[in-house]
């Protein structure tokens, strides 16, 4: 592999990306898309889940209950209608979570010291938040009617992220899938355009080997990539104040190994089929769909079953995943990292390897 | 309408789409595999956290709070530590979930009739899980003090009844294979018909077109059909691999299959917009991502739309992938019908009417 080829070839593959200014800056301007939609459009706050309470007893105690539900923060009124039955169509509209339905006679059960049954229904849709609603109704129902201060109480602290704060997390994620699912569909159409239009014929003619071809590929792809993940990363930190714990510096640094392995993940897609159509589209199903869902990034991988564990494990994605979480939320360093930055280094060895070697093939 | 001319450039976009067989193995694939892959992965069941125990206090009351917190299957105990230091240490490297360190005289406080209180310590790294662990301990903690009450002192007390509705065991699969179900849609919907307008700019096969009696409307419509024809029959293998996962369609085939066009409808208006507007295949993908990703995003399956800000929320009416995602789950979860779902039909084919108005608009003025 000649330097000075490499380069060569890297400064047309330059040329004809700077020729195409709309690409580019829709590559560049996709992340913080993503980064903004993300940030903004999830918070794992389940508060403020509209709630629907039909109140049959309408008394003192049945007020308090449903103060309770209000006051908690978990839950605001949606409506307080008079049969069930609209309950039901609001929660089978949707425009209702949960709802509450305090019985007739429920003070002069209480009062008579008898118990008296509550019915509180989830809806089940969303099993995350579903989960944590009905957690948080039977708490307050069972509490009910002791005072509001029960006389044995948890006080639960988050480490890494006291306030459950979702950017803090969806931030560092974001960093490991972003560019798992953007630069790959980039050059996934790199070597199947010249294919497609024929320019292929021509490198085959030229003295130019296999790894030189995929090398010169490869650089001015891992520019723009690396070129992405400068913007997410300032975005994240400056514009959302993601507090870093750990070394920007190394984050950034095992980020350059990780951009390198997924624009050779593209090329090898590239090599493996003819159209550019079919390697976008290959492109889609081995990295920017596993990117967001088996990676770790909002389904944990250890709720899987063993099999898809084993198959995100055969995806980069998680590696970084890991090292940018445990690096920006628990101030993690190379000491209790290095397992994800070695395989990951071996990942990136491996793919252009195979890349290199596909292409050979083709020649013959 | 079906003139000759039309059917031959249909039989044309077909032959072309399913010339090249990853095509068909990737529709065919994001409709089954993909379905099955998440509805068998992706069910987000938070059981069995790892929990360690710091029990300064070693009395009756605190071994019955530590029996009662870790026999359900929220969580396993995990280890015994005697300071918080220790735990905190395997806590870092992820090898727990959640830390309790319950005070020294815990026991005799509570005996005394004093208020007392325990640490629960959450890694919060992953806030899902965290969220989800916090909610545990705090109901198990109000179920363990209301068993506890002397038998004596027992006051009435409310016996919670709490259902689950349309997903009783709470599992995320069920929403999930629905939401894949929408994506496959929407994706495919818009890059095959991009791809389609752009390849024939690219192979300069256009100018042909252009120089043919073939009209705007008539490449319009063929462009549009393969994707159209195919995804909606990719529905059928997609309702055989939902019943064999245990969901079944509970409600009206035909609503189904009649939104279903209506959504695809949106989808192909954007992947033609796309194409109308692109030169390469490169910045056809980039473009249609673009747009198709605020609208995935919007839909509610990434994340529920009610822990969106209130102007996300008031976007996300505007995202087909929404009103098709609330009908679906609607049709297969809850069994509903028309009559509680018209109107998300009727906001889905608003928008769908409109996407399809200035699809054809831009395609006609570039044409």
């Amino acid at each position: 592999m000649k330097a000075r080829r490499v380069l060569a070839f890297a400064r047309k593959e330059v040329l004809e990306i700077s020729r195409d200014r709309f690409t580019m800056g829709v590559a560049l301007l996709m992340p913080l898309m993503m980064l903004f939609l993300f940030v903004y459009g999830i918070s794992l706050d389940v508060d403020r889940a509209p709630l629907i309470v039909v109140d049959h007893d309408r008394t003192a105690a049945s007020r308090e209950l449903q103060a309770r539900f209000l006051n908690s923060g978990y839950f605001i009124l949606q409506a307080a209608p008079e049969d069930e039955r609209s309950a039901e169509h609001a929660l089978m509209r949707g425009t209702a979570r949960a709802a509450l339905f305090i019985p007739p006679g429920f003070s002069g059960r209480l009062g008579r010291g008898e118990d008296a049954p509550v019915q509180f229904v989830v809806d089940g849709t969303y099993a995350s938040t579903a989960a944590i609603l009905s957690a948080y109704g039977r708490a307050i129902l069972h509490a009910y009617p002791e005072e509001v201060r029960l006389p044995l109480r948890p006080e639960v602290r988050v480490w890494y992220n006291p306030q459950l704060r979702s950017r803090n997390f969806i931030v560092p994620g974001l960093f490991a899938v972003i560019l798992m699912a953007f630069p790959p569909l980039l050059t996934a159409l790199a070597v199947a355009r010249e294919k497609e239009l024929g320019t292929i014929a021509q490198i085959y003619a030229s003295p130019l080997t296999g790894s030189e071809f995929i090398a010169g590929k490869l650089l001015p792809y891992a520019v723009i990539a690396y070129a992405e993940l400068l913007l997410v990363v300032f975005g994240g930190v400056v514009w959302f104040e993601v507090p870093v714990r750990g070394s920007v510096g190394l984050l950034l640094a095992v980020g350059l190994l990780y951009v390198l392995c997924t624009v050779s993940i593209g090329l090898l897609v590239s090599t493996l089929v003819r159209t550019q159509l079919a390697a976008m589209l290959t492109a889609l199903i081995v990295t920017l769909m596993p990117a967001f869902l088996f990676s770790g990034f909002v389904y944990p991988l250890f709720t899987m079953p063993p099999a898809f564990q084993a198959y995100a494990s055969a995806l980069p994605t998680r590696y970084f995943l890991e090292f940018s979480r445990g690096v920006v939320l628990r101030g993690a360093g190379l000491g209790d990292l290095w397992p994800n930055v070695l395989v990951l280094a071996a990942y990136t060895a491996t793919v252009f390897a195979l890349a290199t070697w596909r292409f050979r093939k083709r020649i013959a | 309408m079906l003139s000759g001319r039309l059917a031959g450039l249909i039989t044309k976009e077909f032959a072309q789409f399913l010339r090249d067989p990853v095509m068909l193995f990737v529709v065919i694939f994001l409709y089954t595999a993909e379905l099955v892959m998440c509805t068998m992965a992706l069910g987000f069941d938070v059981q069995h956290l790892k929990l360690a125990v710091v029990d300064h206090d070693r009395s009756a009351v605190s071994r019955a709070l530590i029996e009662e917190l870790t026999t359900g299957d929220n969580f396993v105990l995990a280890d015994q530590f005697t300071s918080l230091r220790e735990a905190e240490d395997r806590l870092r490297r992820g090898a727990l979930d959640v830390v309790v360190e319950i005070p020294p005289r815990m026991g005799a406080r509570l005996a005394a009739g004093r208020p007392a209180s325990f640490g629960v310590v959450v890694d919060g790294s992953n806030g899902n899980v965290a969220a989800r662990a916090r909610a545990y301990v705090i109901e198990q903690s109000a179920r363990f003090v209301e068993s506890r009450r002397p038998a004596g002192d027992r006051r009435a007390a409310v016996r919670p009844e709490v259902r689950v509705w349309y997903n009783p065991d709470l599992t995320n699969t069920r929403f999930m294979a629905l939401s894949m179900l929408a994506q496959a849609g929407l994706m495919l919907g818009v890059v095959l018909p991009a791809a389609a307008i752009v390849r024939e700019k690219q192979e300069g096969t256009i100018e042909q077109l252009r120089v043919t009696p073939i009209r705007a409307h008539e490449l319009f419509i063929a462009k549009i059909t393969p994707t159209l024809v195919i995804c909606t029959g990719a529905v059928f293998p997609a309702l055989v691999i939902m019943t064999l996962m245990g969901v079944p369609m509970r409600g009206d085939v035909f609503i189904l299959l009649g939104l279903t066009v209506v959504y695809l409808l949106s989808a192909v208006s954007l992947g033609t917009f796309v194409g109308a507007i692109t030169q390469t295949l490169q910045q056809a993908m980039l473009v249609g991502f673009f747009g198709l990703f605020p609208l995935l995003f919007l839909s509610g399956s990434i994340a529920p739309i009610e822990s969106m800000p209130p102007w996300l929320q008031t976007a996300s009416l505007a995202s087909p992938q929404r009103h098709y995602v609330e009908i679906v789950s609607g049709l297969f979860l809850k069994g509903a019908g028309l009559a509680e779902l018209w109107r998300q039909a009727l906001a889905l084919a608003a928008i769908s009417g409109a996407m399809f108005l200035s699809a054809w608009l831009a395609f006609r003025r570039r044409w």
